[in-house]
């Protein structure tokens, strides 16, 4: 999952950004609104972390624009001052839950976390779809309750497809979710972790859970089941 | 921009200064006209006197006209009006007859051009002025007669009498002197009575201005009382501005006075655990820093929160809360909470938007956290509610847990917070408090039909100042 860090404080952007690379995520760092707003209109994050005190582009009104612009990916805000006014106008602004600074780490990974799961329509943050089952929070797989061990690279691609249940994944996407510079774009690695990921939910081929679209990319077959 | 530039040029300068330019505009104005006015009665009222003299010295002539032989008017050498027979006398009499002819000249007159004139009709003295080649200017009356003979004949006559304008000219020249130096010393004596006036009238204001320098200077503490009712508005809210940006100071010092002493103790703690760096107790010292974290947070909010409205800003309570609702439906998005809102469309906050969205997300949040399924929202306005007058009345209710004890004043000390109550509660209730409080208003804790708390908070509205 691609998360964009909009904060212009260079320490608490590479605090965050660490954390989040350290929990699997691929994350774009932006320390102005105009660079946020670049990142976020050209690079596709799954979700943003946009600080409301930013230069350039105040962080209002990058939310407004790219909303305005039609990016609908989920926007969490980070406020210093804590006054409701300020979360109000995040919130109505078009970003999707808010962080009062000073934080834990813990609690921004949970926020970003729920934003992703409600973004992909899941409401918990189990995700079960067949006897395979994903805890988003603890990353761990299970198929038919039994744990299952992925590589991190594994693990994304799975989190991927599976967010997106019934949907068409290309390749082009997940490489984007993979990785932060885009310099393998074209590499066979996707089909590779594909491959090998079939092999371990899956060894007897019994439930297909990934489709192959040739040429278009992958897609998650089994339905999705409500907990 | 430029429209305020204006406006601040206009306003400044002295008003002292601007009455007197206005009033010394008008007055010469007043003046000057009436000048004009009476100079012109004056000036004709003086020319028919002269008219009127004219006439009858033609009608004297007249009747001393003495017909001789020959069909000809004869007048005396010397005629009861002595004027006529010195010479320069200013005063000239002439007879002529049909033929345009000089009759008769007064002595007076020997040696002059006097412009001859007949008038169209016979029988009414006809009036001319005449400016002769010296520059003497003279006022001329001309009566023609048809004078008949004993004979029965009868033969068309002008007697013509002219006076010199010397003396009129004079006589306005006089009269001008005198009105205008009278006007004058007018305008003179009301400039200075305005002035008088004017300082009478500014007094109260210089008494102000004075105050406020001592005020400044630190010599004294507030405006007096009893100024004119028309500054008296004014005196009474820079008093209010006064002791408003005194408590606000005072609770801002207050506050630095708070936030140092409180924060001594953790660091008191944290420093001990600097000292022994090879066995820091880190659960410790994360415990002290949420501790110094929430005296921040806390005193940071009270110090910019609240303090005493004085603008009477006022704020409509429905788009507030529906912004609210909005935002909190969208954070609270998977917990199927179900809202019941009664808000009346016109209750009016007495403050600010950011007072009011604090007090509303404070208790909002706090019952969408801890609502099991239902969060009910009332806001009323009436003038039963505070016993002063209008007021207004929020009433936030939830169906989770309820407040810890029914001792409700304990949820709302500043101290409590954290152990018994969700995280944020506490500070959240304490925030609404103080503002609550700063408003003049009333805030209850009770246990709601719904089976949760039930938080009711009451502000008089009032009157705008």
């Amino acid at each position: 999952m691609r998360v964009l860090v909009v904060e212009d404080e260079e320490a608490l952007r590479a605090g965050i950004a660490a954390e989040l690379r350290g929990n699997g995520y691929t994350v774009d760092e932006a320390c102005d609104g105009e660079e946020g707003h670049y990142f976020g209109s050209e690079f596709h994050p799954d979700v943003a972390i946009v600080d409301l005190g930013l230069p350039r582009l105040p962080g209002l009104d990058l939310i407004r624009r790219l909303r305005s612009e039609g990016h609908d990916f989920p926007i969490l805000i980070l406020t210093a001052r804590g006054r409701w006014e300020e979360k109000v106008d995040g919130l109505g602004a078009g970003a999707d839950d808010y962080v009062v600074k000073p934080f834990h780490m813990e609690e921004l990974l949970a926020r970003v976390n729920a934003l992703l799961r409600r973004a992909g329509g899941w409401a918990s943050p189990r995700l079960s779809s067949g006897p395979i089952s994903i805890d988003t929070r603890a990353q761990t797989v299970a198929v038919a309750e039994q744990p299952v061990e992925l590589t991190a690279f594994e693990y994304r691609v799975l989190e991927c497809l599976l967010m997106r249940t019934g949907e068409v994944v290309s390749k082009a996407e997940l490489t984007e979710r993979l990785y932060e510079q885009d310099f393998d774009r074209d590499s066979n690695v996707i089909e590779v972790f594909v491959g090998r990921l079939r092999r371990k939910l899956d060894p007897d081929g019994a439930l297909q859970p990934i489709e192959t679209l040739r040429g278009r990319g992958y897609r998650w077959r089994l339905p999705r089941e409500r907990a | 921009m430029e429209a305020s530039q204006r406006t601040g040029m206009k306003l400044g300068g002295s008003l002292s200064s601007r009455v007197l330019a206005a009033a010394t505009v008008l007055l010469i104005v007043f003046f000057g006209l009436a000048f004009a006015a009476l100079d012109v009665a004056f000036r004709r009222a003086a020319e028919r006197a002269l008219e009127d003299v004219l006439e009858s010295q033609v009608l004297g002539l007249l009747a001393a006209a003495d017909p001789g032989q020959s069909d000809m008017l004869n007048l005396p050498p010397d005629l009861p009006e002595t004027k006529f027979s010195r010479p320069g006398s200013g005063l000239y009499g002439r007879l002529i007859d049909g033929q345009e002819e000089t009759v008769w000249i007064s002595r007076s007159a020997i040696g002059m051009r006097l412009p001859a004139f007949i008038p169209d009709a016979p029988g009414r003295a006809v009036f001319r002025r005449f400016s002769l080649v010296d520059g003497t200017q003279l006022m001329s009356a001309a009566l023609r007669i048809e004078w008949e003979f004993e004979d029965g004949k009868a033969a068309p006559f002008v007697f013509n009498v002219s006076s010199s304008l010397d003396s009129l000219n004079a006589q306005i020249r006089r009269y001008r002197n005198w009105l205008s130096g009278g006007f004058a010393a007018l305008v003179l004596i009301l400039i200075g009575a305005q002035i008088l006036v004017l300082r009478f009238l500014l007094q109260p204001l210089k008494q102000a201005e004075q105050e406020v320098r001592e005020i400044e200077a630190g010599a004294r503490l507030r405006l007096s009382e009893g100024y004119p009712t028309e500054i008296e508005a004014l005196s009474n809210s820079v008093n209010v501005l006064i002791d408003s940006e005194r408590a606000r100071s005072e609770r801002y010092r207050e506050s630095l006075d708070n936030l140092a002493h409180s924060l001594k103790t953790p660091l008191a703690v944290i420093r001990t655990q600097a000292g022994a760096p090879e066995r820091i107790d880190s659960a410790l010292v994360e415990e002290q820093v949420a501790t110094m974290q929430g005296i921040v947070d806390y005193q940071l909010r009270r110090a910019t929160t609240g303090g005493a409205p004085l603008g009477r800003e006022r704020t409509q309570a429905l788009p507030v809360a529906q912004a609210l609702l909005d935002a909190l439906t969208k954070v609270y998005r998977e917990k199927p909470v179900r809202v019941d809102q009664h808000l009346e469309p016109d209750a009016v906050f007495p403050g600010g938007r950011g007072d009011l969205t604090e007090i509303l997300g404070n208790l909002l949040d706090n019952a969408f956290k801890f609502s099991r399924q239902r969060v009910r929202l009332r806001i009323n306005t009436g003038t039963a509610l505070t016993g002063t007058g209008d007021g207004i009345e929020i009433l936030v209710e939830d169906d989770g847990p309820g407040l810890p004890d029914t001792d409700s004043p304990r949820v709302l000390e500043r101290g409590v917070r954290g152990s018994d109550l969700a995280p944020g509660q506490g500070i959240g209730l304490t925030v609404v408090r103080d503002l609550i409080e700063a408003y003049g208003g009333q805030i209850t804790l009770a246990e709601s039909a719904l089976g949760g708390a039930a938080i009711r908070v009451t502000i008089a509205t009032g009157k705008p100042l």
